[in-house]
């Protein structure tokens, strides 16, 4: 009945896609429906500051929803200067290197390393609370950086305290239910391609079980649409949409896998409810 | 003379790398010898361009004669590509260190996260050619208008202050006097052991060998510091941001009117791909879903049009071109970008 419950529960759910596919509300959504269906987990969707700039305040502030607890915008400073303190076991001297020039410019010249540091904070979210991470995370140039980095420091640590706990991070990362990634696009055959080839070189640096397909915003799901008035523009749209769901459905990549969403006319109306119908 | 600068920025899947090569097709029909630099196009692009055999980082003449069909004026192009940019900088100031850096040949794979700051100091070097009447820069994907201004600073931080007292601290028979002035209290020192504590010596040793390379070439890095002038002063830069009818990111639109209020540079456009407003607003439907889908669309556009109107931001809209044959719409979009008289 429900495509989504057939996957075993993972641990971390990463949305990513481009920019404007509507990753954001997909999240928001699939969180609240994990959320109900785990009343005894806990259950987190996180959103990362990706501003670069250490010092910046996030511009693009999440709107905190009014009954929600438990949605987490990760600012880069406090996640760093958590995790140098545990290293140092010293928060106040921790707090003096944060503050220094020579560290605010290694964070903003690197900025894979500021990855690094939210994934050690998700993980040890988890392992602590036994969460369900839903992450939103930044669009997908960004999310091969976010894994790419992982890799890379790898290469710069070599060893040492920070290069095993790289180790340790690929390595839950790498458990089987543990990372589920969830591609969230608008369905045009250029977008498709570069999914195909985002995940291609995904797998260079991780172990990915399956990846989610959720499609945005298709016309021809909406319920009920009179597909024979339409303007001609739409008409096309529809029709090569279908086109390439077919296609879609016949590539194996993504066979199974493929959530579509209608094309919602009012937000507001974007209720739980028709999303489990899926 | 130097070359007039456009940047065309905006989050990716909105249309920006086919608007830019657009615009340069069209720049070049008018007869200006046109560069575009851009990041990743994609295939379909390179096949409309007839450059499929391009190398990232070199420059190619397209041969398209649909595009460069005057003698007096032709459009090149360059797949901007890290390492090749770091390549030229070692070549510029004939210093090899660089390319032997572990630290720095990691941090310049495509992936590495430096794109915007070399896209500057690419933009630069061509800049200082004197060869192009226009480039055109599509900035890389992912990156925000503001993302790519901050570069910038991040140049100016790295090369100007803070990493002066590790310098200071390491290599005490630096001569250069200007830079032992601008020491500030140096708690490189304590930095370093704290740093060493969480990695291992032989990072400190990559790290600083990486320091120092950079250091070597600081010139070129320091030079790409005028674009914090160049970029405000409209009669070398043109900003287009683009935005797109059909995504569902109106905020990110008004986001990028916020940012461009407090930038001084008047010739700044947002562009807003896929209006299909004629044909909405003349569509009739017959069922209330069809009327509720007419009006979605419809106020997606009319909303973001009236906001930018109400702020008095100069914009352009581009018609939808319904069709998947990339010449088509590059042809057309290129005629409608000549339709827009910039030129003051």
């Amino acid at each position: 009945m429900n495509k989504v419950q057939k996957f075993p529960l993972s641990s971390l759910y990463m949305f990513t896609g481009k920019g404007g596919v509507g990753k954001t509300e997909v999240s928001r959504l699939f969180y609240k429906k994990i959320k109900k269906e785990n009343p005894n987990r806990k259950v987190y969707l996180i959103q990362v500051d990706t501003s670069s700039d250490f010092d910046a305040k996030n511009n693009r502030s999440f709107e905190k929803q009014k009954n929600d607890q438990e949605i987490i915008t990760l600012h880069l400073k406090e996640c760093a200067t958590e995790y140098m303190a545990r290293k140092i076991h010293s928060k106040r001297i921790a707090s003096w290197i944060s503050s220094t020039n020579f560290y605010k410019t290694i964070v903003s010249m690197l900025p894979g390393l500021n990855y690094l540091i939210y994934f050690g904070k998700i993980l040890k979210i988890i392992d602590e609370e036994e969460a369900i991470i839903i992450l939103d995370s930044p669009s997908s140039g960004h999310l091969l950086a976010m894994f790419q980095s992982l890799d890379n420091f790898k290469k710069i640590f070599k060893v040492g305290p920070i290069y095993n706990d790289i180790c340790l991070m690929l390595e839950i990362l790498n458990q089987e239910n543990y990372l589920k990634l969830a591609i969230v696009s608008q369905l045009e055959e250029i977008i498709l391609n570069e999914t195909i080839e985002l995940q291609y070189n995904l797998s260079e640096y991780i172990k990915v079980d399956k990846i989610l397909y959720f499609i945005n915003g298709l016309y021809s799901q909406i319920p009920n649409l009179n597909k024979s008035d339409l303007p001609n523009y739409l008409v096309e749209k529809i029709s090569s949409e279908e086109n390439l769901l077919n296609q879609m459905k016949e590539n194996k990549i993504f066979k199974n896998n493929i959530l579509p969403i209608p094309y919602i006319t009012e937000l507001e109306d974007y209720q739980l409810g028709e999303f489990n119908a899926l | 003379m130097h070359s007039k600068i456009e940047i065309f920025c905006g989050t990716g899947g909105v249309g920006k790398t086919t608007l830019s090569t657009a615009r340069a097709i069209s720049l070049t029909k008018k007869g200006n010898n046109c560069l575009l630099i851009t990041i990743d196009p994609s295939h379909r692009l390179k096949d409309y361009l007839k450059i499929s055999e391009i190398k990232p980082g070199q420059i190619y003449d397209v041969a398209n004669p649909q595009i460069n069909n005057t003698a007096d004026s032709k459009l090149s192009a360059m797949l901007m590509d890290v390492a090749s940019t770091t390549k030229r900088i070692a070549q510029k100031s004939g210093s090899e260190k660089l390319l032997n850096s572990k630290f720095i040949n990691i941090l310049t794979s495509p992936f590495g996260g430096l794109n915007e700051i070399f896209a500057l100091v690419e933009l630069y070097m061509q800049y200082e050619e004197k060869k192009y009447d226009y480039i055109i820069l599509d900035t890389p994907p992912g990156g925000h208008f503001i993302d790519f201004l901050q570069s910038i600073n991040k140049i100016r931080r790295f090369f100007d202050s803070s990493f002066i007292e590790i310098f200071n601290h390491l290599n005490q028979e630096s001569k250069n006097i200007s830079i032992l002035k601008k020491v500030v209290a140096s708690g490189a020192k304590t930095l370093l052991s704290y740093l060493k504590k969480v990695t291992s010596e032989e990072f400190i040793d990559d790290f600083l060998e990486a320091v120092y390379s950079l250091h070597d070439v600081k010139d070129i890095f320091l030079k790409t510091l005028s674009w914090d002038d160049l970029f405000e002063n409209d009669n070398v830069t043109r900003w287009f941001l683009i935005g797109n009818y059909s995504h569902d990111k109106i905020s990110d639109i008004l986001h990028m009117q916020d940012s461009l209020t407090s930038f001084k540079n008047k010739e700044k456009y947002i562009c807003l791909n896929r209006s299909n407003f004629e044909d909405l607003s003349t569509w009739e439907p017959s069922s209330q879903v069809n009327q509720e889908l007419k009006q979605s669309l419809l106020s997606k556009e009319l909303k973001v049009n009236s906001s930018l109107r109400e702020n008095s931001i100069k914009f352009i809209s581009f018609l939808d071109i319904h069709s998947n044959d990339i010449s088509l719409i590059l042809e057309n979009l290129s005629t409608q970008w000549s339709f827009q008289k910039l030129e003051n």
